[in-house]
């Protein structure tokens, strides 16, 4: 898996550098195009993520759903971050101004509030199965506002952004080297974030295992 | 003996007889809303010391006070049965259904009574000079639904938790924040006479029944 | 004074509950089963489980592992009819300080689907002595008075199973006569019983007794 990771990485990179020609209009800036559209997509994608696994948290109560949960909201807010950064970027030396406070960088904001007040709703909760619970039902509120503020209401005002790629017409107006290439960057992001998910997850379930079994238990006596 | 209005088949109906009745009789949620109400437009008030307000700047005052009377007021639901330790009883007596749903029409008809006052008080200090009244009530009513059912269930949500009352607040701003963005737009529309954009009315609908659809997914867990 | 209804056989059974928190083991390979007119006590030294036993009983915490099942005539319970087969005292379970004794009353029997008959209800607050105050906010109520609604409110939900967490709480010698009067009448009404108790006096009130020991697991006796 990491050699995959670590050989798209490297192909991806040689593109943008070497392969891609300078988009119409935006110049050599559609590099941060590579990198910040895959990253958008997959903050967006780790609400989707995390709140599947809230619901069937919700339904089984098994506590591994939980973490599962817990984990892509945690990548996802680190996704968010580098999304709105690399946006920013963008929006500098393409328009002049860090931030001005473009429909799609509003969305992007409450994105960002809405992972920082799930956590902020994991950390208020002492009790184990009462934070699982309620997070589990907030991701899975959050989950539904999500599609409004990405796909619905950027698209209903005047937008600096670029259109999206996934636009109204259906087609991708896109030369095609920037396609491909755009497309092995999502692909990369993608994969990275399932990737480092799973790691996330087994270090805290080695964690949880830690801790029960560090501290002291009182053993029932047979009797 | 006495007639006793807690007279009913239906949970739904005791139990926001009950809320009522409650309500009524200890006047808690009521006097904080209406006083944060009022504390925050006389304050705009004093501090503009008569000089106009563009359409858009009321409209944003609006809902801003209407959504915070809402953080101030809207949590009892949930926070004042946790400390009085009633939560659970209901929880063995009725059917989380029942206890949600008495709930939110709760806070929908106290929220919708905030927005009128709201209105009312605006329309003392400053001049709000509605021109597409279908338009201004519609957008109330829409929004404030939405609102009212988001806040109850960030209500069940942020009892569970100790602490302080902000956390109520955090996790309802980035969920409501599609809704006030666009009912603040649709009220400047009223506000100022122009048409509405249809896909923001459609927008505010969908919002409001996805939540709908949500509120029935999770209310078994809530 | 009651209904004429057929009585619900009911059995709450529960297997191999294991409780555990992350620091702490409470108790495993819990078993029991009370049936219509039989009393069960749980006792055992503070700490030992016993409100949690009943919580879970009561389906207001969920065990670790283990089941817990409420048959109704020999048919397995769904979730709404093993609500509405138990009802519960506790010092954790109280009542609405807005609303006065006979309102309390009124609300949680209606909501357990049973038609509200004032005279019943105020004879009810009567056999605890609550007749007087009936018409008084129960905000007002001293604890000894309010663990007598809570008596009373159970009595007019009336249902098949009644879990008791430390039921006798804050009562007065006279208080208890009261309510044990109500509780040997619960008995005698097929009622099936669970009591939680520190108290080894109430717990001989019971048939069987299952305590809880400090180590974690369970004599029955």
């Amino acid at each position: 898996m990491l050699i995959i990771l670590g050989a798209l990485l490297l192909a991806v990179n040689y593109a943008v550098f070497y392969l891609l020609p300078p988009m119409e209009g935006l110049g050599y800036l559609s590099r941060i195009a590579v990198l910040h559209i895959p990253v958008a997509w997959v903050s967006v994608l780790g609400f989707a993520v995390s709140a599947f696994w809230a619901l069937r948290y919700l339904r089984k109560n098994n506590r591994l759903y939980d973490i599962k949960s817990a984990v892509a909201a945690t990548l996802g807010l680190g996704f968010c971050i580098a999304a709105t950064v690399s946006g920013a970027i963008f929006a500098r030396l393409a328009w002049g101004s860090f931030w001005n406070w473009d429909p799609r960088q509003t969305s992007i904001t409450i994105l960002l509030l809405t992972y920082y007040a799930y956590y902020g709703l994991r950390l208020a909760v002492e009790h184990e199965e009462t934070k699982a619970r309620v997070s589990a039902v907030y991701s899975v509120m959050a989950a539904s506002t999500v599609p409004f503020l990405v796909f619905i209401m950027p698209r209903q005002q005047f937008s600096l952004h670029p259109s999206p790629v996934i636009n109204q017409a259906g087609k991708i107006h896109m030369d095609i080297v920037f396609s491909i290439v755009l497309a092995g960057a999502i692909c990369f992001c993608t994969l990275l974030f399932f990737y480092m998910s799973r790691l996330l997850v087994q270090k805290r379930i080695a964690g949880r295992k830690n801790a029960e079994q560090a501290s002291p238990r009182e053993e029932g006596v047979k009797i | 003996m006495h007639r006793l209005f807690l007279h009913s088949s239906s949970p739904v109906l005791l139990l926001l007889a009950k809320e009522f009745v409650s309500e009524y009789r200890n006047r808690y949620a009521c006097s904080v809303i209406l006083a944060f109400s009022v504390i925050t437009v006389t304050s705009i008030s004093i501090s503009l010391a008569n000089s106009a307000l563009s359409e858009e700047t009321e409209s944003v005052l609006l809902w801003i006070i209407i959504f915070f009377s809402a953080m101030a007021g809207l949590g009892r639901v949930y926070s004042t049965e946790k400390d009085n330790n009633t939560l659970s009883t209901l929880r063995i007596y009725c059917c989380p259904q029942a206890i949600v749903f008495s709930k939110i029409v709760f806070n929908t008809v106290l929220l919708l009574g905030i927005a009128c006052l709201t209105v009312l008080l605006f329309a003392a200090f400053f001049t709000l000079r509605v021109k597409d009244w279908v338009l201004f009530t519609v957008t109330i009513w829409l929004g404030v639904s939405g609102m009212a059912v988001v806040s109850t269930l960030m209500a069940s949500l942020a009892a569970e938790a100790r602490g302080t009352h902000a956390l109520f607040t955090v996790i309802n701003f980035p969920l409501l924040m599609p809704l006030l963005l666009t009912v603040t737009d649709l009220t400047t529309r009223s506000l100022q006479g122009v048409p509405a954009d249809f896909d923001q009315v459609c927008l505010l609908i969908g919002f409001d029944l996805m939540i709908a659809a949500v509120t029935i997914l999770v209310v078994e867990w809530l | 004074m009651d209904s004429i209804t057929t009585p619900i056989m009911a059995q709450i059974k529960f297997n191999n509950i294991c409780m555990s928190f992350p620091d702490k083991l409470l108790f495993t390979n819990v078993n029991g089963s009370v049936s219509s007119g039989e009393c069960l006590a749980l006792t055992g030294p503070n700490g030992s489980g016993k409100s949690t036993m009943i919580k879970i009983l009561a389906r207001l915490l969920r065990q670790s592992s283990g089941e817990v099942s409420i048959t109704l005539n020999a048919k397995n319970a769904s979730d709404t009819a093993y609500r509405s087969a138990i009802g519960m005292i506790a010092p954790y379970l109280e009542y609405y300080n807005m609303l006065t004794g006979l309102e309390n009353i009124a609300l949680f029997s209606q909501l357990r689907g049973k038609a509200y008959c004032g005279r019943q209800a105020l004879n009810l607050l009567d056999k605890v002595d609550l007749r007087s105050n009936a018409d008084r906010l129960t905000q007002t109520y001293s604890t000894g008075m309010k663990q007598r609604l809570k008596w009373a409110v159970l009595a007019m939900a009336d249902p098949p199973i009644w879990l008791l967490d430390e039921p006798f709480a804050y009562l007065d010698d006279y208080g208890r006569t009261l309510v044990l009067e109500m509780l040997t009448d619960a008995q005698n009404r097929q009622r099936a019983i669970v009591i939680a108790t520190n108290d080894a006096k109430e717990a001989k009130l019971a048939q069987t007794v299952l305590t809880l020991v400090k180590s974690g697991t369970f004599i029955a006796r």
